[in-house]
């Protein structure tokens, strides 16, 4: 490992004297002295009270164990390396012999960096390294002592299941990778890691089999990462627009988020690449199908039939979700005449008692809706109770009193509601081609509805992200990747062929290795 | 040439059916100017047969280089002066949306009358079919495919519910009142096979085989429009020659169970279809104006020629849609000059030019 790091270090020294600087960012080697290394971490830090030095001698030489607290772990750092400061016996040799006396015999910890430019000191140390600095040489150790506070791992709460793993994805990376490996027992399983964000130096992870995943697909999520030009990356949807294809104006995303390791999993049997940011529980997916919006975890769990039931559920509740408030304020407003006589009176009865329009009363339940959701969403949980009960007494029970609304448009705004949580991915794509198609409902009646249905059946049709249909395997079709759509076949059934993304129909990319 | 292959076989006729589809579902013995749409079953079938006879040029003619399509042919043939061959299917493909947008107009006005302004949904729908050929062939392939399971499944639907209605006193004799009721059906429904000239574009993009693909499209359309001419008869008898859009009264009357006005179904799948139909034929517009102005401003077009089909359209008078250009005679003739002339033309200038290079290789 070490022979490595020298060769690295060497390489990177004969690009500096060629003149080359990798990336845009100057590096700047570490000094020798020991004393312009700590002021320029004092200079650095300035007034900042995080910044520990603690200074000593080791070796006959003075040196200091750089740290910020609350990232390192005081017990972990004192069994890795202070403990056996008093054990060091002596050692007679240049600065630099001392050195790798130190690194090669008196640090037991696995997890030790050689560190040779500052910006790597910087980045290790507010990563939680210790930094052990010599004086008269002009490289660090970085010493793995993590151990800053974070959640423990618990279940995810936006994607619940009935049985599995009640595990969930947490904030701290290496968590995360830990989750993912500890299901994934298996060598072509690869982790490489890197940084975005240009100020917060945020660490991401792309997660890959290596002998699934399609050498062009990962060319490019690469490439991609690589061109993020933001300051600062403080979650996972941050990056999505830079993962999705240029200038997609798509109300869907081609890219999946999931806060479940067994999920990651699955998808990376698949072919599929897992990118893990730090410091957020959520893990992208790409590339991502329209069909997996509508798959959870429970349908591989449960029997077959059941799940089947359950993913007619989730289409139907999608279309209803999106469709239903608009056909019921199109055909109630302009074909009146498409609805069975009875149900039609009721209507009729319904608006002839309330001041509005169907569509403005449709779309203002909605907009209330939608309010109540969203303070429900920020506040703290007893209050969202109350806000639940505040606005199903004011719209559920009193706008229908008091003949503000109509008990059928109110019904019907419930049935949307509830459709919409059926897919909870979904909601935000849901949630304003609902309230665009009231309103094309309202202008147009059901022959708008049907025009703009078409036009957004083409902007998800249309879609393709690294070289795979978006709408497959629906469009273009395949029988065998049917298996997993609207049916969920037995698991004999699902395992009979190689499932990779990059096998779909009307997909391009390479396959790897080994694939047909 | 490497063959552009983006589009499956199953898909390309998946768009071309529901072109075909919703122009031949809206057949009347008003519109066609007969006086028996039962004979029209036996129409079907004879443009059944002339449509394959009709494709063999734009087949021949891909067969002898599989990665060209009819523009690429003449461009290599005749060299710029090919502009002019892009120009006429230009021309062509807008005629065709016209037409198309014509009927749509037609059905709300003299159907439907629905309290909206009729300029205002023609507007959204030309927007919405301007916005689909700009997305390109895969999309409106790959929509197709999910619009025609729609449409095949209401028309199964309302199949089953019309098959009570049936009376087989509404059934008379084949050629009871003369054939010229079969003639005009053939005429109205060959003269409407917009999808021929389209075949010369789109054949190369398709993956698979195309002949059997041909095959089952051409078959599917034809039964389809049979099994809907005898539900359609059976039904509704002499109240269908009324009609202007026999399907459409058919599918008010139709009910299942508690399910009555099953017209609502229709109205959604043949929007949808109109859409498709639209959407691919702007689009081929813009291919072939891409051979004409470059690639980059090619795209553009697409909303110049949406822009062009919206103003006609609205400008059309309503009735116009089955006379003047509009008339069979008329669609027939610039059916025929683009989806068999020409590429009769391409087929002739190509041989001689092969046997030409042959007897210069052989000197």
């Amino acid at each position: 490992m070490f022979k490595f790091l020298e060769k690295f270090r060497e390489i990177y020294e004969s690009q500096n004297k060629n003149g080359c600087v990798q990336g845009t960012d100057k590096k700047h080697f570490i000094s020798q002295s020991l004393t312009e290394t700590i002021s320029l971490f004092k200079q650095k830090f300035g007034v900042s009270e995080d910044l520990t030095i603690r200074q000593m001698r080791i070796l006959g030489l003075d040196s200091a164990i750089i740290t910020i607290a609350g990232l390192v772990n005081k017990e972990t750092l004192g069994n890795n390396f202070m403990n056996y400061i008093p054990t060091i016996t002596d050692f007679e040799g240049t600065p630099i012999q001392k050195y790798e006396y130190l690194r090669d015999n008196i640090i037991p910890s696995c997890d030790i960096i050689q560190i040779s430019t500052y910006e790597d000191a910087f980045y290790k140390a507010m990563s939680g390294f210790a930094l052990l600095a010599l004086d008269g040489c002009d490289r660090m150790i970085a010493i793995g002592v993590q151990g800053y506070s974070s959640r423990g791992v618990s279940e995810p709460s936006a994607e619940v299941v009935q049985r599995g793993s009640r595990e969930g994805f947490v904030e701290p990376l290496r968590t995360n990778m830990t989750l993912i490996r500890r299901r994934m027992k298996n060598p072509t399983l690869k982790f490489e890691t890197s940084q975005v964000g240009s100020i917060s130096k945020t660490e991401i992870c792309i997660c890959y089999m290596e002998d699934k995943v399609s050498a062009d697909i990962l060319d490019k999520v690469k490439k991609r990462l690589e061109n993020i030009n933001l300051e600062t990356v403080m979650a996972a949807g941050y990056i999505v627009p830079y993962l999705e294809e240029e200038n997609d104006m798509s109300f869907f995303s081609s890219i999946g988020m999931t806060e479940r390791p067994d999920t990651v999993c699955g998808k990376l049997a698949e072919g599929r690449i897992a990118i893990i940011v730090d410091g957020t529980p959520n893990v992208l997916i790409v590339p991502y199908l329209f069909t997996e919006y509508f798959q959870c975890m429970d349908d591989y769990i449960i029997r077959p039939y059941f799940a089947s039931f359950t993913r007619f559920l989730r289409y139907l509740g999608f279309f209803l979700a999106i469709l239903l408030p608009g056909v019921y304020v199109g055909v109630g407003t302009f074909n009146p005449e498409l609805l069975p006589g009875q149900l039609l009176n009721k209507i009729a009865l319904a608006v002839g008692t309330t001041p509005f329009s169907l569509m403005f009363e449709t779309l203002l339940i909605h907009f209330f809706y939608e309010l109540m959701r969203e303070a429900g969403l920020r506040l703290p949980k007893p209050l969202g109770h109350a806000i639940s009960i505040v606005g199903g007494l004011v719209i559920g029970d009193t706008a229908i009193r008091a003949g503000l609304v109509g008990a059928p448009t109110l019904m019907i705004v419930a049935l949307t509601a509830i459709s919409s949580y059926v897919i909870p991915n979904l909601y935000e794509p849901i949630a304003m081609l609902r309230f665009i198609f009231i309103l094309v409902g309202g202008i147009l009646g059901i022959w708008g509805v049907m025009i703009l249905f078409a036009a957004v059946l083409i902007n998800i049709c249309a879609k393709t992200n690294y070289e795979v249909p978006f709408t497959a395997p629906i469009s273009p079709f395949s029988m065998f990747g049917m298996r997993d759509v609207f049916v969920r076949a037995g698991w004999k059934i699902l395992s009979m062929r190689d499932s990779t993304v990059q096998n779909m129909p009307g997909s391009h990319p390479k396959k790897p290795k080994g694939q047909i | 040439m490497k063959k552009r292959l983006v589009i499956s076989v199953a898909q390309m006729f998946s768009m071309l059916f529901i072109s075909r589809l919703v122009v031949e579902t809206t057949y009347s013995a008003v519109m066609s100017e007969g006086n028996s749409l039962w004979d029209h079953i036996l129409s079907s079938f004879i443009s059944f047969i002339l449509v394959f006879i009709l494709i063999i040029p734009i087949y021949y003619l891909f067969g002898m280089d599989e990665s060209k399509d009819i523009l690429d042919n003449s461009y290599e043939l005749i060299g710029k002066s090919a502009h002019i061959i892009s120009f006429i299917y230009v021309v062509y493909f807008m005629f065709t949306c016209v037409h198309t947008l014509a009927l749509f107009k037609i059905f709300l006005s003299n159907v439907i009358n629905p309290p909206i302004s009729t300029e205002i949904l023609l507007t959204l729908m030309v927007l919405s079919a301007c916005y689909g050929a700009y997305k390109g062939v895969e999309g409106i392939a790959r929509t197709s495919s999910i619009v025609l399971f729609f449409i095949v499944g209401a028309i199964i639907f309302m199949g089953i519910s019309l098959y009570s209605e049936i009376d087989t006193v509404n059934f008379d004799p084949f050629l009871y009142e003369g054939n010229e009721s079969m003639f005009g059906g053939v005429m109205f429904m060959i003269s409407r096979s917009s999808c021929i000239p389209a075949l010369a574009l789109l054949l190369p993009m398709a993956k698979g085989d195309v002949r059997k693909g041909a095959v089952v499209w051409n078959a599917g359309v034809y039964l389809l429009i049979a099994a809907v001419i005898f539900l359609m008869t059976g039904a509704m008898g002499d109240f269908l020659q009324t009609q202007l859009f026999p399907v459409y009264a058919a599918a008010s009357i139709a009910k299942i169970g508690t399910l009555e006005h099953l017209d609502a179904l229709y109205l959604g799948i043949w929007t949808m279809g109109i859409f498709i139909k639209l959407a691919l034929f702007l689009m081929l517009s813009g291919e072939c104006a891409k051979k004409i102005v470059g690639e980059k401003i090619g795209r553009l077009f697409v909303l110049i020629f949406g822009a062009i089909v919206m103003l006609s359209g609205i400008l059309l008078d309503k009735n116009a849609v089955s006379s003047g250009i509009f008339a069979s005679p008329s669609l027939l003739l610039a059916m025929l000059f683009t989806g068999v002339v020409i590429p009769i033309i391409c087929i002739v200038i190509k041989k001689s030019g092969m046997k030409g290079e042959g007897k210069k290789s052989e000197n």
